[in-house]
């Protein structure tokens, strides 16, 4: 399984059903405390999980999961909605990038002209599928989407 | 400049001149929360705030009234992207626009703000 992007403006559109309205996807979404839940409300919100309801923001407090961020819940919608071809147009670039680092499943539309995946001194070992072409580094796909597209 | 530190969290708005600002293309810094806060203090001060949900039973000509506010936050704009852009150009000459939109050129002159998010205050500037 892995992460298949789409690129607007690049790919063809016309046989994918899109959800854009990420805030309203994730209210179907239950959150059961998984390893990608964790990592997203670590790396995005800097917090931590606490349940499906409620979650530890950076500052200690116990917030409403409503109150996650709409990148965040970008990430963890297309992670638990695998089946959904969701559109990345409200994701920050920041959270773009953890996105493609930590989620190996789902469908995810970009913004290709306005969209931007950072890479890592490092480089991590990503699960992509993108214009026909497997991804297994951060940095390779990076600089496809920042370079190439 | 707007005074809205009296509250709790404290809302400091370091912005002086009219125009539309736009936040940086990045996730969890605190717009949301700010567009909310704004929203709850738009009976008492000269501020207001709109998102996607909002948009369908907002009327425009009571949301872009330079008479009655002096900032407004545009939370979400990609996802109603092109629209009110009349609208937002005429209240930006002589008040502050806040938007949110992270994949969509705005066909206007744009400055830039930055969010911090503390603890205790959130800082736009």
């Amino acid at each position: 399984m892995s992460l298949n992007v789409y690129l607007s403006g690049v790919d063809s559109l016309d046989n994918l059903s899109i959800e854009r309205d990420v805030e309203y996807l994730f209210k179907m979404v239950t959150l059961d405390g998984c390893e990608y839940d964790k990592k997203i409300l670590s790396v995005v919100e800097k917090g931590l999980y606490l349940d499906n309801l409620y979650f530890i923001d950076r500052f200690g407090s116990k917030l409403s999961r409503k109150y996650i961020s709409t990148g965040s819940k970008a990430a963890l919608v297309l992670y638990h909605m695998p089946d959904v071809v969701v559109w990345g147009g409200e994701v920050g670039c920041d959270a773009l990038t953890e996105i493609v680092k930590f989620c190996s499943r789902g469908a995810l539309l970009m913004e290709a002209s306005h969209s931007c995946i950072f890479g890592e001194v490092d480089d991590m070992a990503v699960d992509v599928m993108c214009q026909g072409k497997h991804y297994t580094s951060l940095n390779e796909f990076a600089e496809y989407i920042m370079e190439d597209v | 400049m707007l005074d809205l530190s009296k509250y709790t969290p404290a809302i400091e708005i370091k912005i002086d001149e009219p125009g539309v600002y736009l936040f940086p293309n990045s996730s969890s810094e605190g717009k949301t929360y700010l567009c909310s806060m704004l929203k709850e203090l738009s009976p008492y001060e000269r501020v207001d705030s709109l998102t996607f949900s909002e948009i369908v039973t907002t009327d425009t000509a009571v949301l872009f009234d330079n008479d009655r506010i002096d900032l407004l936050m545009l939370d979400r704009y990609d996802m109603y992207r092109g629209m009110f852009l009349d609208e937002i150009k005429r209240f930006a000459t002589a008040g502050i626009v806040l938007v949110d939109c992270k994949t969509y050129q705005m066909p206007m002159h744009v400055k830039s703000c930055g969010i911090y998010l503390y603890a205790d205050k959130l800082v736009v500037m």
